[in-house]
């Protein structure tokens, strides 16, 4: 799961247990050899279902993910910073239509995910309902948002659902720019001027709790997820993801001499594991059902987009074209 | 609710956009299928999919989305339908064991892209002339390299395809000038080093 998305509601399907028991058994055992999934290949449906909510939710992150920082673009420090985050952003909209390609294949075409997402029926990621307010924000999210979304990838990268694994093995690739960027911009203000340090450090202390909420609730509050990891739809659990995270991370934060807003936060050398304070799930599940600072906005800027575009895909639209599902 | 921080939306009242339920049927494009040859030397293989209204608008959107950051040699474009999928076999088993093999070719052209392995991408493996889909396929397996297990083929009319041209590839020629887009751009180190040397100096 790409932030910990909207695991909280049951998602409709068939009980596996209404299956055809061969027809089961023969898609468990070619997960279990290793094999990848293909689209034209039987899938129980629970498994289709699981595997459209997460990479659509996957895809609307990318997209919504793109508005915080595409709003820095024009006032980033210097031309080649401008140059770099637009060439991110840019990537960041690529990414998402890779992945509504790679949720298309299930079956659901790529117009009805983006109605949902601006009917707010299908959520993304619960990190970009949070306002980037300087260039430090921006440096944040290009560095640790991206990181968190890395460990993410990597891990799903190895799913057993073809067309999702190849898509995000083309996205690995791409964002190992912008994690060198987004540390590049950090490391720049945290060596800086007092102002540059106070301005990352205030960065900091906002997106924490936000980035805590982003690998998702603990593993001892998700239900359903023996399954999923059967069927190598999840591959590791969000409290792994986050210990991937903080693990890689925040030694790193440390080295520059910024500190985290958590007291409880180290690792603790006998188990291996980090401590951290619990942050408030409420919280969570309140900004993700709507009420978070920038919700409305995030949304009303798709909105617009959908709203102002109309005119082009009326104009480039071929008459008797038709929609199928994509091969692969 | 917090203050629009987006500059652009000071120009815009976002929040007049009414879009409720459904976009109309008609935003619906359809797809095509990119194919993405990576360096000269190198063989066509399938990227993805775009959506547009046409096969040359397909081009457009494919070479953003494809050859935007690695080098790119050749685009191919089709729409989806036009391509014919073998059924799909098991490990070890090649499609070809059930194809007939046969060296009467015919008028028309097609391309062969073979998968190899579940999980990898299908590959051009060449062309046959031939007067069907399946004749191609019988074709392909009397002319092409069907020595390893082929799992799934696709099969395609050549005059289908939208293919880049030789003079087209000059569009690809300022890549390598874009280092901005580069991990190996980004080298921070030493400016930490510096830092730290510069603090343990003065605590
Ligand atoms: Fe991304
Ligand atoms: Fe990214």
């Amino acid at each position: 799961m790409y932030g910990g998305g909207n695991t909280f509601e049951k998602i409709k399907a068939k009980d596996p247990n209404e299956e055809d028991p061969i027809l089961l058994a023969e898609f468990e055992a070619r997960i279990e050899r290793g094999e990848k999934i293909e689209p034209t290949d039987w899938m129980p449906d629970l498994y289709r279902a699981q595997l459209i909510r997460m990479i659509e939710q996957h895809a609307h992150s990318e997209i919504i993910g793109a508005l915080p920082e595409g709003t820095w673009i024009t006032r980033a420090p210097g031309f080649k910073r401008k140059l770099a985050l637009m060439a991110k952003v840019q990537d960041e909209v690529g990414h998402a239509q890779l992945l509504y390609s790679a949720a298309e294949t299930l079956g659901k075409p790529r117009e009805a995910m983006i109605d949902d997402l601006i009917s707010g029926k299908s959520k993304y990621s619960n990190i970009f309902n949070y306002p980037a307010f300087t260039w430090a924000d921006s440096a944040f999210i290009s560095w640790l948002v991206d990181a968190g979304a890395i460990v993410n990838q990597v891990a799903n990268s190895r799913g057993s659902y073809g067309p999702y694994s190849r898509a995000l093995e083309r996205i690995c690739i791409e964002e190992s720019f912008h994690l060198k960027f987004g540390h590049h911009c950090v490391i720049h203000l945290a060596t800086g001027t007092p102002a540059q340090r106070k301005m990352m450090q205030e960065a900091i202390n906002r997106w924490w709790h936000p980035m805590m909420h982003f690998f998702g609730p603990p593993d001892k509050m998700s239900v359903h997820t023996d399954t999923l990891m059967k069927w190598k739809v999840k591959i590791l659990t969000n409290d792994e993801t986050r210990q991937q995270w903080l693990d890689m991370y925040v030694p790193k934060v440390w080295e520059l001499g910024l500190t985290i807003p958590d007291n409880k936060l180290r690792k603790n050398e006998e188990t291996g594991k980090w401590e951290y304070t619990e942050p408030d799930w409420e919280e969570f599940k309140r900004v993700i059902n709507g009420d978070g600072p920038c919700n409305k906005e995030r949304l009303a800027v798709r909105k617009t987009a959908e709203e102002r575009g109309r005119w082009v895909r009326k104009a480039i639209l071929a008459k008797d074209a038709h929609y199928v599902t994509p091969l692969a | 609710m917090e203050k629009v921080l987006d500059p652009r939306f000071q120009r815009l009242d976002i929040f007049k956009a009414q879009i409720n339920g459904p976009t109309e049927k008609l935003d619906q494009l359809p797809t095509f299928e990119v194919f993405v040859l990576l360096r000269e030397a190198g063989i066509y293989q399938h990227e993805g999919i775009v959506h547009a209204p046409d096969r040359e608008m397909a081009f457009l959107f494919a070479k953003e989305q494809f050859s935007r950051r690695q080098t790119c040699a050749g685009i191919w474009t089709i729409e989806t339908p036009n391509i014919f999928v073998s059924p799909y076999s098991e490990n070890k088993v090649s499609i070809y064991d059930a194809v007939q093999a046969s060296a009467e070719t015919g008028n028309e052209p097609y391309k062969i892209f073979h998968m190899l392995k579940r999980g990898k991408q299908h590959k051009y493996a060449g062309k046959v002339h031939a007067n069907s889909p399946e004749h191609a396929l019988q074709v392909a397996k009397a002319a092409l390299d069907v020595s390893k297990p082929v799992l799934n083929a696709w099969v395609a009319r050549e005059s289908d395809f939208f293919e880049t041209s030789e003079e087209d590839k000059e569009i690809w020629n300022t890549l390598p000038e874009k280092t901005f887009r580069e991990a190996i751009d980004y080298k921070g180190q030493a400016k930490i080093d510096a830092f730290l040397a510069e603090n343990n100096k003065t605590s």
